[in-house]
């Protein structure tokens, strides 16, 4: 006897595939009944669940908005693809958003929970544009958890067109509460945290650099890209080991129906996907590379410094997926990425980041959800000094085993339970000093690595009491332990850390070193006062043990990593943030004002004068103190139309204080002073306009303040030594402020719809505007210190890049 | 299409060399914060010594570089037994206070004090003269070929006298700066000139040039070697040259503070410098703690060496820049060695020949 429900999945299925192939509007309507229609069935309330999925590649649609209509309560599909929604029994019309895809109403009549697989299909997207998410317009009204960004590439790429790529972070620091200390950084701020506290994922797998050559690139594959999620307010209680924020950004399944490919050819840098079914509708891959080839322009240049330079980065991902039966899915993403970069004799090094990750998915009931990952991987770099006779090679690196294990629980329609356990170790090499060539007199050393092991066992519930509230709570219990083999340190006590204060050392072959627990609550409030207006609360607690410790004026792709220990304890912070979001005109124009504080109990700084590299004493060199952060978010955005726009201005500080004790001297007198990326006024305007049928113009202005710099305000002598100059205290002053324009024009979808192409014509810092990525000083003989600035992209930057798909 | 793709090139290549740049900037600091500089040092060996106390100048301001001497300071040298020995202000170096000492005692603790012309009083902290003292046991010397790229860009080398210190073992961990200076003598050399004069000319070769070490870095506590200085075989050692090589003993504390010197005077203005930070020294306005203090007054051990370098010993040679045969390009000082800056004709009496 053929299963109704399996027969309206396979029904649903042709006719919007049908549909979708002759019905050229947004919309698409169905009329679908579930059940037997009586009183007591139209007066209970019923589940719709299903997978979303690509109708051409069968892939699945991750972040998808579903929305009853009627009460305009909505979900997102999951990772695996899978919703639920519950509606009133009787008629009902669900609404099916995801950007990049056409619009889909199904009006359904409804007596029993059901199911129902949705099949969406791709609206005319430009090939260079990848579709990255979609919350529905009226999603920051209903959604319970604040500052959460569910980014659209369609619309962010438009403006990151730098080489006519589109990039993730770019894209993301044209959002407000994100910064960057400037072009080239390799990484970004979130809400006036530091570029360690952010959590960034591809497919599970653990980025600690995101940038590929000076922040040039981002590391991540645009054509891979499925969607990108950043939590810049409460983290959802499955993270963790981050202060500020996650940024997940998950990759796409390959087609499982057929063969095809797409790619880019760029003045700097090419890229190339191909992907297919392994299994016809069963299993699929997709391979996806970059390369740049700077390299060879640079040799075609008579400078002496730029001949001898090089640039050149690869990454290649490989990701193949499988489901093994109607509840069950497996897969697997496998990412390298290297990056070489040498300027003259001046600046030399590289850095690769390699891992892999591994899922399995299943679908215990239509209520309960399974799954679990792990992730293994490793990040390198390296500093070589290429100068004089001591020529070396200074490599640390961060090696990492991860995995979670997680349950979703729909308890009922009001209750949402998820738990699990989150594992993370990490392994140190805090640094290596190697000879480069025969004649070096560089003398080999190593420390010794550090490892250490964070196990937390998490929990959140999502519960609706009514119509207009919701809550989302999740409690974290995390214990980090400082594993052996190691050694500890005795100091005397009261007395500073130092060499003469040095009493015993022990070492320690296995076993813990040092441990520390916490609990980490959260807990997020959505009160809807109408389906136009919405406040917003949310309270964040978080460890972090992974500590980035910056050698240099500038935090760069070889800064050194340390673990905490039993001198540097874990960082903690708790945040708070609250917000009114209110939408008008129908949802088409959206704004909202956010308000966020953070309170760091702990920070990690360095002493005046630190010596950092290749210090197996490196507690010496740290002070441990206190920080904040607070701001207003200010947004305004326009992103139905021809003509769409975003306006956003953030007034932020970001601040520190290491004050003196028994064993360390006290920074800046002990008073607050600005963080290395306290930018207190941020502003981020974007136009977009439709100026033809397959034309696209893009503007974006971006302003910040500059951020704080140390510098000098005078200078002596002493015995023969001339013009010693004597620093402000740390962070007086402000590098000039940056602002930039940008403008993008974009020709596509052209050519046969087997084999479309698309161009991308970008200007990048349109007035040419010479940013300080960083400024630094040099002191040149007899005279005193002069300030340099280092501009990565100091001049106006044109490129044209070449996109095409096939198959 | 081979000329756009020139064009392109081309457009690449400069997009290149233009997008990445450093340029000297000046940047928008408001200050005009000006320390008072007070820099000195006493030893346990009798000489003449000196304080030199002076204004900071102004970043930014008129010729930032230069200090200020602060003259009508009262200077003196105190004891931990309240005796004082006044400094006299120096008539040749503005700023300057000058007292022959006969040495200093071991068992006292020294600090100086500095009676500026507003009343305000700077004093340093009391110090000991350092226990662990590192004598010198010799200095070598060698020549060596130093690379360098010459007129047409390419990579040449030049021979170079370079001096080393050695010094033995000690019990304690040891702190040490060395100062260098050099001296030469010259003879007059031109066509025609009937009683050529040998003139002795001193040098200051050690401008800038920090030279700090701690034991704890070399092998058993042993110095081996070090590279203290390095010059051009040039006519300086055509006849003979003379490194005087002065090796202080110092505390931890004031190691630590010519450490903090190097490393703001070793900025080369690249990406990965170190982050700077802020110099502390020994000295402090009593009178208004609040205003600000640099320097350091400096309680050291000394060990004093010299050593005569006379490179035909090893078979080299050094030509003279003096030409014998008539020629208008010779410099002055072949006729008149004593238009050389401090020169002297008359001998010291420590000279070799």
């Amino acid at each position: 006897m053929l299963d109704p429900k399996l027969l309206g999945r396979f029904l649903l299925m042709v006719w919007i595939v049908f549909i979708g192939s002759i019905v050229k509007s947004q919309d698409v309507s169905l009329d679908l009944v579930f059940g037997q229609k009586t009183k007591e069935t139209t007066n209970q309330k019923h589940v719709l669940s299903g997978f979303i999925t690509d109708s051409k590649s069968a892939s699945v649609v991750i972040g998808a908005t579903v929305t009853d209509k009627k009460t305009k309560v909505g979900t997102i599909s999951n990772e695996e693809g899978y919703f639920e929604l519950v509606l009133q029994g009787g008629k009902n019309s669900v609404e099916i958003n995801f950007l990049g895809y056409k619009d889909l109403v199904i009006t359904l009549e409804i007596y029993e929970s059901a199911e129902l697989d949705i099949f969406l299909e791709q609206a005319d997207i430009q090939l260079d544009q990848v579709t990255i998410s979609a919350a529905s317009e009226q999603e920051n009204i209903t959604s319970t958890i604040s500052g959460v960004e569910r980014l659209g590439i369609k619309e962010l790429g438009k403006r990151s067109q730098l080489f006519g790529e589109l990039d993730v972070l770019r894209s993301i620091q044209t959002l407000s509460g994100v910064t960057s200390v400037g072009d080239g950084a390799s990484g970004f701020n979130v809400r006036g945290g530091n570029t360690d506290e952010n959590l960034i994922l591809q497919d599970d797998g653990l980025i600690i650099n995101p940038a590929h050559t000076l922040g040039f690139f981002s590391l991540f594959h645009p054509d891979l890209i499925s969607s990108v999620e950043l939590y810049k307010g409460n983290q959802p209680g499955n993270f963790g080991g981050r202060l500020s924020s996650v940024l997940q950004v998950n990759l796409r399944e390959g087609d499982n129906e057929k063969f095809k490919g797409r790619g880019g050819v760029g003045m700097a840098a090419s890229r190339l996907t191909l992907e297919g079914p392994i299994k016809k509708g069963k299993s699929s891959f997709i391979v996806g590379g970059r390369i740049s080839y700077l390299d060879y322009i640079l040799n075609l240049v008579r400078d002496i410094n730029v001949k001898r330079s090089e640039t050149l980065f690869y990454d290649v991902t490989v990701k193949a997926d499988s489901r093994l039966s109607e509840k069950t899915k497996v897969g697997m993403t496998a990412f390298l990425s290297s990056d070489q970069f040498r300027f003259g004799d001046e600046v030399n090094f590289d850095y690769t980041t390699q891992y892999a990750t591994g899922y399995i998915s299943h679908l215990l009931s239509d209520k309960v959800n399974i799954k679990a990952n792990l992730n293994i991987g490793r990040y390198e770099s390296s500093l070589f000094d290429i100068q004089g006779a001591d020529q070396s090679r200074f490599t640390t690196g961060v090696n990492y085993l991860r995995g979670t294990v997680k349950t979703f629980f729909e308890v009922n329609e009001q209750f949402t339970l998820q738990g699990g356990l989150d594992f993370n170790r990490f392994n140190i090499e805090p640094g290596s000093l190697t000879p480069e060539g025969e004649d070096s007199a560089a003398v080999p050393r190593s420390l010794n690595d550090e490892t250490g092991q964070a196990i937390t066992p998490f929990i959140q519930l999502e519960w609706k009491p009514s119509e207009s509230l919701s809550l989302v709570g999740s409690f974290r219990y995390t214990t980090y332990s400082r594993l052996g083999p190691g050694q500890i340190a005795t100091y005397g006590e009261n007395e500073p850390r130092s060499a003469s204060s040095l009493i015993s050392i022990q070492q320690i072959e296995s076993g813990s070193l040092a441990t520390y627990t916490g609990i980490e609550p959260r807990l997020s409030l959505n009160y809807t006062i109408n389906d136009q207006t919405s406040i917003k609360l949310g309270y964040n607690r978080g460890f972090q043990y992974l500590n980035q410790i910056s050698n240099t004026a500038s935090a760069n792709p070889v800064d050194i990593w340390k673990l905490s220990d039993t001198f540097v304890r874990p960082q903690t912070a708790d945040n708070y943030n609250a917000g009114v979001f209110r939408n008008f005109a129908e949802n088409k124009f959206q704004t909202s004002v956010e308000l966020f504080y953070r309170n760091q109990n702990t920070i990690v700084e360095y002493r005046d004068f630190p010596d950092l590299l290749l210090n197996e004493f490196l507690e010496r060199e740290l002070v441990t103190g206190i920080g904040r952060a607070y701001g207003i978010e200010t947004n305004i955005k326009k992103s139905r139309g021809d003509f769409t726009f975003q306006l956003n201005y953030t007034y932020s500080r970001s601040e520190r204080r290491v004050e003196e004790s028994e064993i360390q001297v006290a920074l800046n007198n002990g008073e607050w002073f600005s963080s290395n990326f306290d930018k207190p006024h941020s502003l981020n305007l974007s136009l977009s306009k439709k100026v033809g049928r397959i034309t696209n113009l893009s503007v974006n202005f971006a302003y910040s303040t500059g951020r704080p710099l140390t510098a000098p305000i005078s200078n002596f002598g002493v015995d023969n030594i001339l013009n010693v100059p004597i620093f402000s205290e740390r962070n007086q002053f402000r590098i000039p402020d940056y602002h930039r324009l940008d403008v993008a024009y974009t020709i596509g979808p052209f050519g046969k719809k087997k084999a479309q192409n698309s161009l991308v014509l970008s200007v990048f810092n349109v007035y040419g505007r010479r940013n300080a990525y960083s400024v630094f000083f040099r002191q040149r003989a007899f005279q005193s210190i002069s300030a340099l600035r280092l501009s990565t992209l100091g001049s106006i930057f044109p490129s044209i890049t070449y996109n095409f798909r096939f198959g | 299409m081979k000329n756009v793709l020139s064009y392109s090139l081309l457009l690449l290549s400069l997009s290149f060399l233009m997008y990445s740049c450093i340029d000297e900037i000046t940047l928008d600091i408001d200050n005009d914060t000006r320390f008072i500089i007070v820099d000195g040092l006493v030893t346990d060996v009798a000489g003449l010594y000196s304080v030199r106390v002076n204004n900071s100048p102004v970043i930014g301001v008129g010729n930032d570089n230069i200090l200020e001497p602060i003259e009508g300071c009262q200077v003196n040298l105190m004891d931990n037994t309240g005796r004082a020995i006044a400094f006299i202000e120096s008539t040749e170096e503005r700023g300057t206070y000058e007292r022959n000492l006969v040495g200093l005692d071991l068992d006292k603790s020294y600090h100086i004090e500095v009676v500026l012309p507003d009343g305000d009083v700077i004093v340093s902290e009391p110090q000991s003269l350092p226990s662990a003292f590192v004598p010198i046991e010799s200095v070598d010397w060698d020549v060596i070929d130093v690379e360098f790229i010459n007129e047409t860009g390419n990579v040449a080398t030049r021979p170079f006298v370079e001096i080393y210190v050695n010094s033995a073992p000690i019990e304690n961990d040891g702190f040490v700066r060395w100062r260098v200076d050099g001296e030469y003598d010259i003879v007059e050399r031109a066509f025609g000139l009937l009683n050529p004069r040998h003139c002795y000319v001193k040098q200051s070769i050690d401008i800038n040039n920090l030279l700090i070490s701690d034991t704890r870095d070399f092998v058993e506590g042993s110095i081996i070697r070090e590279p203290l200085s390095r010059l051009p075989m040039d006519s300086r050692f055509n006849i003979l040259y003379l490194f005087s090589v002065s090796q202080f003993s110092l505390s931890e504390e004031e190691f630590n503070y010519w450490s903090q010197i190097d490393k703001l005077i070793g900025v080369e203005g690249t990406l990965f410098d170190p982050p700077p930070g802020v110099i502390s020294g020994n000295l402090t306005n009593t009178t208004d703690p609040s205003k600000l203090v640099q320097g350091y007054f400096s309680v050291a051990r000394l060990s004093f060496v010299r050593r005569f370098v006379n490179i035909a010993e090893r078979g080299f040679f050094a030509d003279t820049d003096c030409l014998t045969r008539p020629n208008a390009n010779n410099p002055p000082q072949c006729l008149d060695c004593t238009t050389l800056p401090n020169s002297t004709l008359v001998r010291p009496p420590y000279w070799l020949f």
